[in-house]
């Protein structure tokens, strides 16, 4: 099973960066489970959201403490006492986060030995889209990628996560491409590959 | 029939839907409100064509959908926690109309403290209301018990409402896959429906809801409920049958998890029993024959099924996510008197957790575990265990060293 652990602010799009990795891992034909975590909903309190993607049916709900990735959107919730991001990561467990600070200077700070994937997420976000909610494209791609999922699902789920939210086709448009570019930013992490996709099985015929 | 991801809340209002409902009174509640979010979406579409009315508090919302039941319109509201709670009087009213509506309450811990996490304290409150009650594990299984719900509360050998309930967050707002069954399937298992109890017919008129002065009416009507009730147990499988024919998926009256060979069982409910059933995979590999019963329909009460499943085991943990002060497990209590006098019947011990949606954590499960094989050996049954971590205590230690109430009276 592969655990994702996201965290952000309200308002980040971290919840929905869990979503679109749920969905084009599904998409794809894996099984999948993602739920946020958040206090009473206001903007910039720290928000987390989890998604598991396994290759048969998933036993846990909710809470991760042993992500095998995280994903952080806002590098200030490294020091926040209460998020604490990095905390349970398996070790060698990958990182993915937006960057203000070099990478060396983060790997030391924080002691992360394993990947470490930094992506200028606000400037990707408002130079391609114009706004700060693209983040949870910029990031929701970049882990898919890593993840090992095809650009296909990811580009299905981007497309059903932001018109369930009602962003215009135009908008929609924009962060497609926002994706690609995301995708041909990063590798795939070989070891961090789920298996193979559960073949979707029909549902048994009754007898 | 389509296969998507869906929250628990999103299954339920697919539920409201596929059963083509004909009035939704409703009031917005986290963690519910996304339920009705879903329903106002699909009636400014068309897709409902029914009425959806917003109003201003639970306690109308569930008179307005007893009052609509009581003229023979099929009805769907949701609640939680408070507003379960702020409607309490009209559970027990409307049990006694006898009609059959369908109430979803998205599990959350009642107040004080105030918290938005589940446990089961909400729902358990009303299990004594008259309304049956159904517990949902998975989107899946709240999708389709919504559907079950409706036969189960339209037969002419019940006609009492019903309550479904799934956890706030560990379901409510978790995305899980759902198969979304397709129309005319769910219209081959749930026909329209046709009043004949209570009913508003023009030059027909139906005296409801009288007063009765004196014990042996009120006993005869309160009696008559519990009969209906008991009722349910005989009906339920017929239901489920048909629902398994046409749907291909099997809910019993209680689940069964491995529990063919167990000697070791845990009773949950809910969400939480995901995790449960975790840890059975986990000791079933270190070769410990443990199993997991998971309650379901829990008003009426299924206290054969329970005896049968449970009679013959070595010790069973009841793990309780809910607490009445003073007493401790509700279930637990429920299950021991089930158990009563039964030969055979297993050492039971009673467990509360998850209480306000804290974890059982894999250490916890250890501990139940360690109890249970302990206890075999012993014979002896402590008092109800509350589930609490060491690294829980810690933290709290903390937090009342910061509150200045680090001396503990």
């Amino acid at each position: 099973m592969l655990r994702i652990r996201f965290h952000g602010r309200g308002g980040q799009g971290m919840k929905t960066a869990s979503r679109i990795v749920g969905t084009a891992a599904f998409r794809e034909g894996y099984f999948a489970r993602y739920s946020p975590v958040y206090g009473a909903e206001r903007r910039g309190a720290p928000v987390t959201a989890f998604t598991r993607i396994d290759d048969s049916p998933i036993l846990e709900r909710r809470i991760i403490t042993n992500p095998d990735m995280v994903v952080v959107a806002d590098d200030a919730l490294l020091d926040d006492a209460q998020a604490k991001p990095l905390q349970g990561l398996v070790s060698s467990g990958t990182v993915i986060m937006s960057f203000t600070q070099p990478e060396k200077v983060i790997r030391e700070r924080y002691q992360i030995s394993g990947p470490l994937v930094m992506m200028d997420s606000t400037e990707l976000a408002l130079s391609h889209t114009g706004t700060l909610a693209a983040l949870s494209v910029v990031l929701g791609a970049a882990t898919c990628q890593v993840a090992g999922l095809h650009l296909r699902s990811v580009e299905q789920a981007v497309q059903e996560e932001l018109d369930t939210l009602g962003i215009s086709p135009d908008q929609v448009a924009k962060n497609l491409r926002l994706v690609k570019v995301c995708y041909e930013m990063v590798s795939v992490l070989a070891s961090l590959q789920i298996g193979q996709p559960a073949s979707v099985t029909p549902p048994p015929r009754c007898t | 029939m389509k296969r998507e991801m869906l929250t628990g809340n999103t299954a339920a209002a697919w539920g409201a839907r596929l059963a083509e409902v004909d009035y939704v009174p409703a009031f917005p509640i986290t963690p519910q409100t996304e339920i009705i979010e879903n329903l106002t979406h699909w009636f400014a579409e068309g897709i409902l064509t029914g009425k959806f009315v917003m109003m201003e508090s639970e306690h109308s919302m569930l008179t307005a959908a007893g009052a609509a039941a009581a003229t023979g319109a099929q009805v769907f509201t949701a609640t939680s926690s408070q507003g379960l709670l702020y409607a309490y009087k009209l559970l027990y009213t409307v049990a006694g109309w006898r009609v059959p509506l369908v109430l979803v309450n998205v599990s959350r811990a009642l107040a004080s403290p105030i918290t938005l996490e589940p446990d089961h304290d909400d729902i358990l409150s009303a299990r004594d209301s008259g309304f049956l009650q159904i517990h949902a594990e998975t989107g899946q299984e709240v999708l389709d018990s919504i559907l079950m719900a409706y036969r189960l509360a339209e037969d002419q050998r019940v006609p009492l409402p019903v309550l479904v309930n799934l956890d706030g967050f560990y379901l409510s707002f978790t995305r899980e896959p759902v198969l979304i069954p397709a129309l005319e399937e769910v219209r081959a298992f749930l026909p329209p429906y046709t009043p004949t109890h209570a009913l508003f017919s023009a030059s027909h008129p139906m005296a409801q809801r009288i007063a009765v002065l004196g014990g042996t009416l009120y006993s005869f009507f309160k009696y008559q409920m519990h009969l209906a009730a008991q009722n349910a147990l005989a009906v339920y499988p017929e239901v489920a049958k048909q629902f398994e024919a046409i749907f291909c998926r099997h809910y019993g009256l209680i689940e069964e998890y491995y529990l063919d060979d167990a000697e070791y069982v845990l009773v949950m409910s809910n969400a939480f029993a995901t995790k449960g059933e975790a840890a059975v995979q986990r000791f079933r590999e270190q070769g410990i024959p443990l199993g997991l019963l998971r309650l379901r329909i829990i008003r009426p009460f299924p206290v054969q099924s329970i005896v049968t499943a449970l009679t013959g085991r070595k010790a069973v943990a009841v793990i309780d996510q809910n607490l009445s002060v003073g007493f401790g497990g509700i279930t637990y209590g429920e299950i021991a008197s089930a158990l009563y006098g039964v030969k055979d019947s297993p050492l039971l011990l009673s467990y509360v957790g998850g209480l306000g949606g804290k974890d059982i954590s894999v250490a916890e499960f250890d501990q139940i575990l360690e109890d249970l094989q302990q206890r075999v050996t012993t014979g002896h049954v402590p008092p109800p265990r509350l589930l609490y971590t060491d690294l829980e205590a810690a933290q709290m230690e903390k937090f009342l060293q910061i509150a200045g109430k680090e001396e503990r009276g």
